[in-house]
């Protein structure tokens, strides 16, 4: 017990003593889980777009029903620099000429999207409403850029406030139109937040890091320096070690647990945490424990190990369905998500923490990482080697 | 002679270099391949399946199916079961009828897509109940290349160019360093060989080799994901050979700070996956919060991605902007050069 208790402090003093390691460990997972937080859990709310307008109507200017510029209007008093506003920069024009400047704008990036009210925009919405048998319609046309995200929020900002003009205009009508609706499913009810589901994949993922780069790490390094072979002509054992050397991550792992539970509920992250929950987390350091064991096993050197260890945590991470749900993923890849234990574990642990239901049953979430483990464990005591 | 000598001697070791052929190859093409498959389905999902109750007319949708459900709280479990990707049921009463659209919110990246779906549907629906709105909206992409581009075509270039980086800054950090700290330098000053033939020769082996590891990739790209670019290929070759001097001058600043190569390699490491976040080529930089925006604009990198998707077709960039770049880039060569010469001291 003592000889355990010595290599599990030689072991945390060493690194404790290593930025790198703590870099890596604690600041990191933190890192990562700031980042993908503030980038994705309030993209429509932190994003302020330029948008143009070219108002080519004609008709009924500057009367009662000049709909275009109760339009515009509308969208002004949206446009503020204060960069609370959606829009940020709102320009205006009239002609068509206008129209080729505004788009060249938007293809070169200046702008996020340019609304075109047509010619006869006025009288047309008017014979609408008052039911007149024409057979134009009243058309706004808006271009935006191709495969860019803020020239998407800037169309559904513009598709939106029409939306409610025709709202409006249909109730003139005296007409019911189905409208919309959006409801997000959470389990319980309760408000969810990305950081939810992204604190529940970031403690997998580090709990897994811990395990592929730290355990490879003290196994290969103090092997290809010779330090294993020094230790074992100490009264020190091999299970000494790997016992020690076990708690050493463990012990991490339960300071990074705890230190990204606190960040996400920091940034608003709602968990449930309790005896279950608590337990998963433990299941979870067990299982993946083995990760590091198997590296080591099947590396002839740090390097290589190091290497492999680098393969296994990205497939794990982004196949893993730690950070984006993989559901819509090509076939061949889902197969490839699905036979991996991350997927299992992020699956339990966000489902007894209150997050999201589990899209897999909770048996094969205990189930695949335990075979898991068990496979790599085996092969590990049979394949590796303490002397090279 | 002496100088050609040196180059094939450091060609073949970065050929027989298992580990220079891994993180320069290996590493970057599984990478491009998990993420292209990954981050391309996230924003255009190729096939959505919508659990529906009371909706009887459906719009035919490319690459949309329709799964009916006898009651509401089925189809609830299977979209938070993520059986469903979202639920829709229709609710119909004297004064209002509305389309209700059930999403996952875990479907964070996706959720936009859907619910411009439930756009189309509730569109669809009203037209064929007779009611059309009054105002007409009518959508018109737009793009600088004028080419029909999905996510993943421009994801690609933005990849090779975090490639670029990563070989450059390693083959400081990780091949001269590790170069040095077995003293095999120390040894090539026996020989009559002048500084700079060896140094020249290391140079020029790093450059071609970033050079033929980023076509290879490009190559791979185009074979799986079915990508087809219109490439100026000058530009192309300068925007690779500049760039991968920029990011060696970088690479030579982290060796000034290292006291040995694997520190040099792990400072390297967490520069690049701090740098990849903030690159723009995962995660657009316009929808990241401003503070976010002014790290990422401040970094080199996102400058080389916006450079490879402009000699890709797919950016505008100024003429004066992108030789500009270059420039700079090639800027990198005098870091090289002062670190080779005195800040860097070989021993």
């Amino acid at each position: 017990m003592k000889r355990t208790f010595s290599v599990f402090k030689a072991l945390t003093t060493a690194s404790v003593k290593n930025p790198s390691a703590l870099f890596w460990m604690i600041v990191f997972p933190i890192l990562l889980l700031l980042i993908l937080a503030s980038v994705f859990s309030n993209v429509q709310k932190s994003v302020n777009v330029r948008i143009a307008i070219v108002n080519e109507n004609t008709t009924f200017r500057r009367t009662n029903f000049d709909f275009a510029s109760y339009i515009t209007t509308t969208l002004e008093k949206m446009a503020h620099k204060d960069g609370k506003s959606p829009i940020s920069c709102l320009k205006s024009a009239t002609t068509t000429k206008a129209l080729g400047i505004f788009l060249k704008d938007l293809k070169d990036g200046k702008i996020d999207a340019v609304m075109v009210i047509s010619k006869d925009f006025n009288s047309l919405v008017y014979a609408k409403i008052t039911k007149l048998p024409l057979k134009a319609d009243p058309i706004v046309t808006i271009y935006k850029r191709r495969n860019s995200q803020s020239s998407n929020i800037a169309f559904s900002i513009l598709d939106s406030v029409l939306s409610s003009f025709n709202k409006k205009f249909l109730k003139m009508k005296k007409e019911h139109a189905i409208s919309l609706e959006i409801k997000y499913l959470t389990q319980n009810g309760k408000k969810f937040s990305y950081v939810d589901f992204l604190t529940t994949g970031i403690i997998v993922m580090a709990l897994m890091t811990v395990s592929l780069f730290g355990i490879t790490d003290d196994l290969l390094v103090q092997r290809e320096k010779k330090v294993l072979r020094r230790l074992f002509v100490s009264p020190i054992t091999k299970i000494n070690y790997v016992l020690g050397m076990s708690l050493s991550n463990i012990l991490l792992e339960l300071i990074q647990i705890t230190l990204i539970l606190i960040t996400g509920i920091a940034l608003g992250a709602h968990l449930k945490i309790d005896a279950i929950s608590i337990s998963f987390m433990l299941f979870v350091i067990a299982s993946t424990m083995p990760f590091g064991f198997f590296v080591a096993s099947i590396s002839k050197s740090a390097n290589s190990g190091n290497a492999i260890a680098n393969i296994l945590n990205f497939l794990f991470m982004f196949l893993g369905g730690l950070f984006f749900p993989v559901n819509n993923v090509p076939f061949i890849v889902k197969i490839m998500a699905y036979s991996l234990p991350t997927t299992y574990l992020a699956n339990g642990l966000r489902a007894l923490m209150g997050i999201s239901y589990s899209t897999t049953p909770l048996y094969l979430n205990i189930f695949v990482p335990l075979a898991w483990a068990a496979f790599m464990l085996f092969y590990s005591v049979k394949k590796f080697k303490w002397e090279v | 002679m002496r100088f050609w000598s040196s180059f094939v001697a450091l060609t073949l070791n970065a050929i027989r270099d298992r580990m220079n052929m891994f993180f320069n190859i290996f590493f970057p093409l599984v990478i491009l391949i998990i993420f292209g498959f990954v981050f391309s389905g996230l924003y255009t999902s190729s096939n959505v399946k919508i659990g529906i109750m009371g909706v009887k007319k459906l719009p035919e949708i490319e690459n949309v199916s329709f799964v009916r459900f006898k009651n509401a709280a089925d189809l609830r479990t299977a979209v938070m079961k993520s059986k469903m990707d979202m639920g829709i049921t229709l609710s119909t009463s004297s004064t209002s009828n509305s389309l209700i659209l059930y999403l996952n919110p875990s479907n964070a990246q996706s959720n936009e897509y859907y619910v411009s779906l439930g756009k189309r549907i509730t569109e669809f629906l009203n037209e064929k109940n007779g009611v059309t709105p009054v105002i007409k909206v009518v959508s018109k992409d737009v793009s600088f290349s004028n080419q029909k581009l999905s996510y993943l075509d421009t994801l690609i270039p933005g990849i090779l160019a975090l490639s670029i980086f990563s070989a450059g800054i390693f083959s400081m950090t990780a091949s001269l360093a590790h170069l040095r700290d077995k003293k095999v330098i120390k040894k090539m000053w026996t020989f009559p060989l002048f500084k700079w033939q060896f140094y020249g020769a290391f140079i020029l082996e790093k450059v071609i080799e970033t050079y033929l590891s980023i076509i290879f990739l490009l190559f791979v790209a185009m074979l799986v994901f079915g990508t087809h670019y219109d490439i100026n290929v000058a530009k192309f070759s300068i925007l690779v050979i500049s760039s991968t001097f920029g990011m060696m001058g970088i690479g030579m600043i982290i060796l000034f700070f290292s006291p040995s190569a694997k520190i040099a390699s792990e400072i390297s490491s967490v520069v690049y996956t701090i740098v990849m976040f903030f690159s723009g080529v995962y995660f657009p930089v316009e929808i990241m919060p401003k503070s976010m925006q002014k790290i990422a604009y401040s970094l080199p990198v996102i400058y080389i991605v916006n450079a490879m998707k402009y000699v890709f077709g797919l950016m505008p960039m100024s003429t004066v902007s992108f030789y500009g770049m270059i420039f700079l880039m090639f800027a990198g060569f005098v870091l090289i050069l002062i670190g080779f010469g005195k800040l860097f001291k070989v021993k």
